[in-house]
């Protein structure tokens, strides 16, 4: 309880501290760009700051951090996919770099994700980079387990299917 | 189990967290409905990839960095300016571009994931804080011995380093622009195609940056072991190939317990069947010594041009691979000319992912083949057309890596896999038509590429980039157009691609570096008008019959 009784700059700060390195990865892992990543841990925070300030209460920090995170990374990764245009057909030099088949491959995942519905790409984000159990992604976006369960298949599907068009 | 609850634990299933009784009723499912093993399959896939997105990890700077300018701007109540990258301008503390960081970026890079990341902070701090650090030591050559190394950082770019010793010894020296090599008494320079390129700060920073093109640099697990007086670290490097792929490196670095600082460092690679041979060691003689400045220093005029030959052995890729032993196998030549490390499949070698990739240096060129059949292996390795006519051969899939000198003849490396996988290779000859692609320039003038580095970009069908020699160019666009059925009749293996130029070699215009920005999705009619409209750059063909040779493959027969 004493969470609520701090002043909102403590409370953020409290959550950088703990918080931190978990937003991070989460950004990171969609966007994998040190700068961008950054950018986005910033925003996050930003976000959670600005909420405190308007005296919001935020009851499960982590679980609001994760969700917004994703939510702003997915964003940033569907303007910067936007803007460079979209290549589905790149083809891998003989003397490519080390990697690079594998690496177009799981641009390719986090791209498809990214066009994911919400919820969608959420749960998929959750269980699948941060190793989240559906029950943690039930609490987090206040659904049922079964929910967390279909909306991963659904999302599975999608990029599946996806997949095979390109 | 219904479809819908097929639907729910199917991840569950793919991950192999289902119970015993719900993974039978599964199993039942599967098997009434062969339809659904599609959707196994493809989850499967996606899983795969999704597992390797979850092992990648920020850089380990980058936490502190945020969180600092964070906290500054929650505390301070002003808003953080959002424009893109606004953190480069912040104050950044002294450690950054001393030597301190390039050595504990050095060791963070390694160690910065798994359970000893906080005992190996106090190491990073000791590290930080120094000026100067002397090593010696030795890496195994190409016949299994020991050449002696020695090196010496010096805060915040200078490098230097002596190999070997006797008439064999070179010295390597480099700052934020150039890398230096002495070979043999004479000086050479190479300019660094961008500033700071090969400063230890510089490489220190992109090993710490586990960015898209440091993938190897996501999967490392680290043992820690306490021994009184001093900690033990051993890291574990997992292959690009999979993370389920067996380690094929390791590292081991001993700390003193109470100063927190390296003693010595191993590196022990795989010879494929997990024997560990012990290929390199460091040993940290000083901290904090004075480094005379003379040792780093050089003069401009005792420098000479690098002679073709020793460019074409890549002696700077080989020096700079010195003082960056943690890189993957570049710190120690193949033995007997070449190596073949396989990987036994981990899942259906058949299904899933596969590709190759490649690198060169120091005159050695490496492979990671990724789900490939052997003829496919045989035919890069051979670089000549691979005929076969049994089936295990052509489809049987493996992952391997595999090394060899530029040195080792291309039948004799396809022999030596045939060795390693049972087979024999034959030379035979073929009659077909080659055919000459003949490019011819003009000498009309045309602009030259200002870059000064060589930037690339491609999607089969078209080529962007700068600084681009004409010939490289020209060959991209015809490799890509061809694999992409944009033009007809070239075979890459057996066809002639000639830069036709009579004038003197210092005056050729296919040489030159150029910019490039054409798509050519519309055939390669649009390239050559391209290169005819920019770059006065036409072309003929000439076909004729030709016998080449092809590498015939067949199984052994063992008991003969």
């Amino acid at each position: 309880m004493r969470l609520f009784t701090k002043k909102p700059a403590d409370i953020s700060a409290k959550a950088v501290d703990d918080y931190g390195r978990l937003v991070l990865k989460v950004a990171y892992r969609i966007v994998p760009n040190a700068d961008q990543a950054q950018e986005i841990f910033q925003e996050t925070f930003l976000r959670f700051h600005a909420a405190c300030t308007r005296g919001e209460v935020i009851a499960y920090p982590k679980a609001w951090l994760c969700r917004v995170a994703t939510n702003v990374a997915f964003n940033a990764r569907r303007r910067q996919r936007a803007m460079l245009g979209i290549e589905e057909d790149t083809a891998v030099d003989s003397n490519a770099d080390r990697d690079v088949e594998r690496r177009v491959l799981l641009d390719r995942v986090r791209d498809l994700a990214s066009e994911l519905p919400d919820r969608q790409r959420t749960v998929f984000a959750l269980r699948n980079f941060e190793g989240c159990t559906y029950a943690e992604i039930a609490a987090q976006l206040g659904c049922s387990v079964g929910a967390a369960r279909s909306s991963e298949y659904k999302a599975l599907k999608k990029i599946r299917a996806w997949m095979a068009t390109v | 189990m219904n479809k819908t609850e097929f639907e729910r634990r199917l991840s569950d299933y793919v991950r192999g967290e289902l119970p015993n009784a719900v993974a039978r009723e599964f199993d039942d499912y599967l098997a009434a409905h062969p339809e659904a093993a599609g959707d196994v399959e493809a989850a499967r896939t996606i899983l795969e990839m999704s597992a390797d997105i979850r092992a990648s990890e920020p850089p380990p700077h980058l936490l502190a960095a945020a969180r600092a300018s964070i906290l500054k701007a929650i505390r301070s109540e002003v808003e953080i300016p959002r424009r893109s990258g606004f953190w480069l301008a912040l104050p950044r503390p002294a450690w950054m571009s001393a030597l301190g960081i390039a050595l504990a970026a050095l060791f963070v890079g390694v160690l910065w994931r798994g359970t000893s990341t906080l005992a190996w902070a106090h190491v990073v701090e000791e590290v930080r804080k120094l000026s100067s650090v002397r090593t010696e030591g030795w890496f195994l050559g190409e016949s299994g011995e020991r050449v002696p190394v020695k090196h010496w950082f010096q805060a915040p770019h200078s490098f230097r380093a002596e190999v070997d010793t006797g008439p064999s010894r070179q010295v390597v020296l480099s700052d934020d622009e150039s890398v230096y090599m002495n070979i043999a008494g004479a000086l050479y320079r190479k300019n660094l195609p961008w500033p700071g390129a090969w400063s230890v700060d510089k490489v220190s920073k992109t090993l710490v940056l586990p960015e898209q093109q440091k993938l190897e640099a996501l999967s490392y697990q680290i043992d820690q072991e306490d021994r009184g007086q001093t900690v033990l670290f051993s890291i574990w490097r997992r292959s690009s190939l999979g993370r389920k792929t067996p380690s094929d490196i390791r590292f081991e670095i001993e700390v003193d317990a109470q100063t927190r600082l390296p003693n010595y460092s191993r590196i022990y690679v795989d010879r494929g069947q997990q024997e560990w041979d012990l290929v390199n060691e460091l040993n940290y003689r000083d901290y904090d010594v004075p480094l005379a400045d003379g040792i780093f220093e050089v003069a401009d005029d005792a420098v000479q041009p690098v002679p073709e030959k020793l460019l074409r052995a890549d002696p700077f890729g080989r020096a700079v691979a010195l003082f960056g032993p943690w890189h993957n196998r570049v710190h120690y030549m193949p033995l007997e000319g070449m190596e073949i490390v396989v990987h036994p499949p981990w899942v259906d070698p058949t299904k899933g992912n596969h590709g190759m990739s490649s690198s060169r240096t120091g005159g050695i060129v490496r492979y990671e083949f990724h789900r490939n059949p052997l003829t496919a292996i045989a035919q890069t390795l051979g670089d000549m057309p691979v005929e076969t006519r049994d089936s295990a051969l052509s489809e049987q899939r493996y992952s391997a890596r595999i090394a060899h000198r530029i040195t080792v003849d291309p039948v004799e490396r396809v022999k030596r896999l045939g060795q390693r996988f049972s087979f024999d290779v034959e030379l035979n000859k073929r009659q077909g038509t080659r055919t000459r692609w003949i490019f011819a320039q003009d000498g009309t003038g045309f602009p030259i590429s200002a870059a000064q580095s060589e930037s690339t970009g491609t999607n089969g069908k078209n080529l962007r980039g700068t600084g681009i020699p004409l010939f490289s160019a020209i060959q991209n666009m015809l490799s890509n157009a061809a694999r992409n059925d944009l033009v007809k009749g070239y075979n890459e293996l057996l066809d002639e691609v000639e830069m036709n130029w009579k004038g003197a070699s210092a005056d050729n215009p296919f040489h030159r570096r150029v910019d490039i920005s054409v798509d050519f999705s519309d055939g390669w009619e649009v390239a050559l008008e391209y290169l005819r409209e920019n770059f006065g750059v036409t072309m003929e063909r000439v076909s004729e019959p030709t016998t080449y040779e092809v590498l015939v493959l067949s199984p052994r027969n063992e008991a003969g």
